[in-house]
């Protein structure tokens, strides 16, 4: 598969029984903890594109939350959040701006894609949260990193205007 | 105990005896294009 940066894993969750892990080709598996038998799987990525995992998932009241990777070969960043009793899709968080001339996904998309220059979306725009996220339970706040935009070259995304 | 290794593959240790209790292999398709 087509996959930057070798094929790590950073770690499992564990959580209600369950042990989940990302696979490198995207998906996000729960497996029995006793048995290591899988419970759900679901694919968490255009398969399409250079998408990778290598982060470990974390659970946050009840969903298991993952980000990806591959912003040196073109995709936009983004992490999801997944029912972990039964692997439903919950939410998702886009890092950068999509494409202008389609709805945006919120109000901080539609503020970002001002400070873009150029067609960065054709190449993804990069900022993927690649390495394992963080959680404070008491302010109930995701902390977690970007990877570079894309292009990496930034006089190209963003038109010598950066 | 419960680890993962390269290629998203898990395995369960006995963590007194160090024993495998299971291990789990998704498959990923190993080939780089």
């Amino acid at each position: 598969m087509n996959g930057c940066c070798d094929a790590v894993s950073r770690g499992v969750a564990a959580w209600n029984g369950k042990i989940f892990v990302a696979t490198f080709d995207g998906r996000l598996v729960a497996l029995d903890a006793t048995s290591g038998k899988p419970v759900w799987s679901v694919l968490t990525v255009d398969p399409e594109k250079p998408y990778t995992i290598t982060q470990a998932p974390r659970v946050i009241k009840g969903r298991v939350v993952i980000g990806n990777a591959g912003a040196e070969y073109g995709v936009r960043g983004y992490i999801s959040a997944y029912d972990a009793a039964t692997g439903k899709f919950a939410w998702r968080f886009y890092t950068v701006p999509g494409d202008p001339s389609k709805p945006f996904e919120n109000q901080a998309m539609a503020m970002a894609a001002k400070t873009w220059s150029g067609e960065w979306w054709k190449l993804g725009g990069g900022g993927t949260v690649w390495e394992s996220l963080s959680y404070d339970p008491a302010l109930n706040l995701i902390y977690f990193g970007v990877s570079n935009g894309v292009e990496w070259n930034h006089t190209v995304r963003k038109c010598r205007k950066g | 105990m419960y680890v993962s290794t390269a290629w998203s593959m898990v395995k369960a240790y006995d963590a007194a005896s160090g024993k495998l209790l299971w291990s789990y292999d998704p498959q990923v398709p190993a080939g780089l294009e």
